[in-house]
């Protein structure tokens, strides 16, 4: 009972805690920090991981490693950026791998066919997900998933996580330029789609 | 498909970062493309529309599952000392450790001074009571 008690106020007081904090915390060792950490930007990597690969255990499997490797590389953490930039540079860089991991197995394997389309057939609504707008999630997901992986890449940290166009350069490692006409085209394939889906409903 | 400048200038206008030249330059685009205007709120708006329809959760499992594999990585880290601490640590000593110093020194100074003491120099480091140390007679 005490304890309950006492773990409760100390995930309260974490919540307090701002992300220096939490980090310093944990290179100290304590891991409850670190889940105070997950429980902070599980959103971020979840709208990253779940956009790149679709609904499903891949996406999870990629934030599950996303978290892994924040947790193995914060000795190298020095703050320049902010630990959500940190963490979502991670989360699309383990999501590139794994897109690359998949494209290596179809070529393994002729019978094995891309289904990033049919993962949304097969998302299930959650209970914030009510008619019209679980179609449009679903509808936006397709979209997203008929984009080649580096223009879903540019969308994905452009239009999801709001980034300016310089930073999305950044991260990806390539020229403002490039992040530019890129995005002129994922948008452009993405109304399209959209604009398509809704004519066939 | 637009050129890479006016994109430029389109997602500058969406983040409502553009400075006075930029603003007059995508003005006068405006001028000569009439349609630029309903292309940027269209492009506004499916940005919103995207960003609101983001998923935003994995599931009631995954706090869990990922706090699992970091209890067994803990296991194999070693804890270091967080720089602050350590930094922390250092300023310390001017205000605990030179005081602590000087009590020290003042110790050795009256207990150098005893009369009865047999092994007075290691009698003052150390504060012993004054018996002989075998030790220093076996070597």
């Amino acid at each position: 009972m005490f304890c309950a008690v006492y773990s409760s106020k100390y995930m309260r007081m974490l919540e307090t805690y701002s992300d220096t904090e939490l980090i310093a915390a944990v290179k100290g060792g304590n891991q409850r920090a670190f889940g105070e950490i997950v429980r902070r930007y599980e959103g971020i990597v979840a709208s990253t991981t779940i956009s790149m690969l679709g609904p499903g255990s891949e996406a999870e499997d990629a934030g599950q490693e996303t978290m892994i490797k924040l947790y193995k590389s914060l000795d190298q953490f020095k703050g320049q950026s902010k630990l959500s930039t940190y963490l979502t540079r991670i989360a699309i860089n383990t999501s590139l791998d794994s897109l690359r991991r998949r494209k290596k197995q179809m070529s393994r394997f002729f019978s094995m066919t891309d289904d990033e389309g049919t993962k949304w057939d097969n998302y299930k609504a959650s209970d914030s997900d009510q008619g019209r707008d679980f179609e449009l999630k679903q509808a936006i997901g397709k979209a997203m998933a008929s984009l080649k992986p580096e223009f879903r890449a540019v969308a994905v940290l452009r239009l999801i996580q709001g980034y300016s166009t310089r930073e999305v350069a950044d991260m990806l490692d390539i020229e403002t330029g490039t992040v530019l006409s890129r995005l002129s085209r994922a948008k452009a394939q993405l109304a399209d789609g959209l604009r398509e889906d809704f004519r066939n409903d | 498909m637009t050129d890479i400048r006016t994109q430029y200038l389109i997602e500058r206008a969406i983040d409502g970062n553009l400075t006075s030249e930029e603003q007059q330059e995508l003005q006068d685009l405006k001028t000569l493309y009439p349609e630029l205007e309903s292309q940027i709120s269209a492009e506004l708006s499916l940005a919103n529309l995207i960003q609101a329809q983001a998923p935003s959760s994995f599931g009631p499992k995954f706090h869990a599952m990922v706090m699992e594999q970091i209890a067994r990585e803990a296991e194999n880290r070693p804890v270091l000392l967080d720089t602050d601490f350590v930094d922390r640590l250092w300023n310390l000593f001017p205000k605990i450790g030179l005081p602590s110093l000087g009590t020290a020194c003042l110790f050795m100074v009256a207990n150098a001074n005893a009369a009865a003491a047999e092994t007075p120099i290691i009698d003052a480091l150390f504060g012993l009571p004054s018996e002989p140390l075998q030790m220093f007679f076996i070597i």
